[in-house]
């Protein structure tokens, strides 16, 4: 069933960059664009490493698991799928990516594999105890003056 | 959305690979301060360690990344008819996110004020809609909103999505769902099985959300 879609892309991809951006910006002036989605699709797949590397920095920081990261770039690329099927006013496929991947991990309604936090360690709290600030009394707990 | 010094180096580095120029390593290290240099060459390492080969910049074909990216943006081809992608987007978005359908239609009853005595006909509209049965234009613009803010994207990506063109399934008559008892693959576990006679006030509410047009 996939075969089609990927015939097209395997054809669309012997089309440098800014073909495919141009082909794909005529598609979406004309009413039916009809070629429209699998312009879109292509225009995906070129951007995948960006999104790949905006999930894993990101993620990685954000202390989420690989497969969350993983969802994450899938969920990414369809967003951008679906901002492609309208949106023009970008100037670089890779930034819009990037920012769509980073809205992706930065939402706090998504949810993450039940796994995490179970067996990591929690991050520790840290509070400043009072007159802490000032540093140790001269000779307190060993120190010297 | 706010960037530190070294995710904007990062994400120009990103930006030069995707589109083949990447530079040496030091030129990016050069847009950060000193005591950032460490963090963000970490980072470098990790993507340039796993660029493609040098005949290409792109994520190779039989790459995971790509698998899997194929088969997210096959799940939304796939559904084109006449709600558009939209049916495939929102079960891959459902899917990413580890939303049940039920959970799905929770959130949109929430937010739509959809009455308890409702719910059962919410559930079967969304399920209509996941299966491609609706029409896209018929879908009101507030349930578009709403879905938009249950899967965090905008809802003109929505509205996109359901007016992309395809090659339109027929539409399926509402009765044909109720009806059917030989489609047990498309349903999910906990789906509506029947239309629910006489449709009443609730009912009918949330018929209009999902067939009574942009402005209903």
């Amino acid at each position: 069933m996939n075969a089609p879609h990927q015939d097209v892309d395997a054809q669309l991809a012997t089309l440098d960059d800014q073909q495919i951006e141009t082909l794909w910006r005529q598609a979406l002036a004309r009413p039916d664009h009809d070629e429209l989605e699998p312009l879109a699709r292509q225009l995906v797949l070129r951007a995948l490493p960006a999104i790949e590397g905006a999930c894993r920095m990101r993620g990685e920081r954000a202390g989420m698991s690989e497969p969350d990261i993983a969802a994450a770039a899938r969920e990414a690329s369809v967003k951008l799928m679906l901002r492609l099927l309208h949106h023009t006013g970008w100037r670089s496929l890779a930034g819009l990516a990037s920012q769509l991947a980073g809205e992706v991990i930065a939402d706090p309604r998504r949810r993450r594999s039940t796994s995490d936090g179970l067996f990591t360690p929690a991050r520790p709290t840290l509070r400043l105890l009072p007159g802490a600030a000032d540093g140790p009394t001269p000779g307190e707990n060993g120190a010297q003056a | 959305m706010s960037m530190d010094p070294v995710e904007r180096a990062f994400l120009v580095a990103v930006e030069d690979l995707s589109s083949g120029r990447a530079r040496p390593v030091e030129e990016y290290l050069q847009l950060v301060g000193p005591g950032e240099h460490h963090e963000l060459a970490d980072m470098l390492a990790a993507i340039f360690a796993s660029r493609p080969p040098a005949a290409s910049e792109r994520i190779t074909v039989d790459s995971p990344s790509y698998r899997r990216a194929l088969a997210a943006l096959d799940e939304v081809s796939d559904s084109a008819g006449a709600a558009g992608v939209l049916p495939g987007a929102l079960v891959e978005l459902r899917s990413t996110r580890g939303l049940t359908p039920e959970q799905v239609t929770g959130a949109l009853a929430e937010q739509l004020a959809v009455p308890d005595g409702a719910r059962r006909r919410l559930d079967w509209q969304y399920f209509r809609l996941e299966t491609g049965q609706l029409s896209g234009r018929a879908l009101s613009r507030r349930l578009l909103d709403a879905l938009a803010r249950v899967f965090g994207t905008l809802t003109e990506d929505l509205l996109a999505a359901s007016e992309v063109t395809g090659t339109p399934r027929a539409l399926a008559p509402a009765q044909a769902l109720a009806r059917s008892s030989g489609r047990p693959a498309l349903a999910p576990a906990a789906a509506p099985g029947a239309e629910p006679e006489q449709p009443d006030p609730d009912t009918l509410l949330v018929d209009r959300l999902f067939t009574g047009g942009r402005d209903a």
